[in-house]
């Protein structure tokens, strides 16, 4: 294949495809127009500021990009990360980079490639939320089928006179409320820190007397 | 009054809550207030469904917090085998939460797990008389 078939097909792939030079001066050595589609900047705009697309990484998200390996390892795994687009939005990329060594082992390139995740991202979100919402369901019967129908029971017993048998119901809600407590502080992530600051109220509990 | 009545004038009733004290307690709470009779109880919504089909009766007294088939799911199929069935919830949930949403589906009423026994016969009486 022709150097210019391959410059041209790979300005017709979806993900945008660069080679950053870092030596001996850093450049923008190539970028294809998908970046336009997914940045909104034309490679002219890039070639003319060779850190734009470094520079429009989140900045939360510097921490997930790894420092280069050394030649002959496996590459990195590609990371999601936030680009801020021309417009100020922020677009979600699955972004690989491969560092290009020189002969003294050096990196001198880096080559990368960035796969627009933003509608995953969203799927992937949405079914966290929905996940939330299966979770908060499920505790939600706990509590009604543990604490609620006790507590109905023993107000109904006790309404008809049988207070001995409403006890023994308002003592088994009183586990089952225990149970869940300490099941659902257990199963909260920093529990522990919770825990030691001695589960501080925002506000007086009500109906103890 | 304008639901059908057995013999001896009592309203007949089918209970359906997973809960065995609860069911007891109801079913007494009804038959000593001399306007119902138990024809038939259930333990999740599936099996109200079959005791529904199965006994036609005037009242559904129905929780939602079932296992095996929730209320809400039975709560349709419950209307269609017995049509002539009214259906209330009974649940632990609260009526805002739930109340529009089983109205929707065909419940004449939505009652807190909480009344008192006196209320829940008033509340059971009004719906049977479609006030």
């Amino acid at each position: 294949m022709e150097p210019g078939e391959l410059l041209e097909m790979l300005d017709n792939v979806q993900d945008v495809v660069s080679r950053y030079r870092l030596l001996p001066t850093p450049a923008m050595e190539y970028v294809n127009h998908a970046v336009e589609r997914l940045l909104g900047y034309t490679p002219e705009e890039i070639y003319a500021q060779p850190d734009l697309l470094a520079f429009s990484v989140h900045p939360e998200d510097w921490d997930v990009l790894q420092p280069f390996g050394q030649p002959g390892e496996a590459p990195a795994e590609p990371v999601p990360v936030r680009l801020r687009r021309r417009d100020g939005s922020w677009v979600w990329v699955e972004l690989w980079n491969a560092p290009i060594f020189g002969e003294d082992g050096g990196v001198v390139a880096v080559a990368g490639v960035a796969r627009d995740i933003t509608e995953r991202r969203m799927v992937e979100a949405a079914n966290r939320e929905l996940e939330a919402v299966r979770l908060r369901q499920a505790q939600a019967l706990e509590i009604n089928d543990n604490v609620v129908q006790g507590l109905v029971t023993a107000k109904l017993l006790s309404e008809l006179g049988r207070n001995a048998e409403a006890i023994d119901v308002l003592e088994r809600a009183l586990d089952g409320a225990r149970r869940i407590i300490t099941e659902l502080l257990e199963g909260t992530e920093g529990s522990d820190e919770v825990l030691g600051r001695g589960l501080r109220r925002e506000s007086a509990a009500g109906g103890a007397m | 009054v304008t639901a059908s009545r057995e013999s001896n004038g009592r309203f007949r009733v089918l209970i359906a809550d997973d809960v065995d004290d609860l069911r007891a307690l109801y079913r007494h709470v009804l038959e000593v207030s001399g306007l119902f009779t138990i024809v038939a109880e259930a333990g999740n919504g599936r099996h109200a469904i079959e005791m529904a089909s199965e006994h036609q009766p005037d009242l559904v007294i129905l929780d939602l917090a079932m296992p095996e088939m929730d209320g809400a799911q039975a709560l349709p199929e419950i209307i269609e085998a017995s049509p002539g069935s009214r259906v209330v919830v009974l649940s632990g949930f609260a009526e805002r939460s739930l109340g529009p949403m089983v109205r929707t589906a065909g419940a004449a009423a939505f009652l807190e797990k909480g009344i008192t026994p006196d209320r829940l016969i008033a509340e059971l009486a009004r719906v049977m008389r479609n006030d």
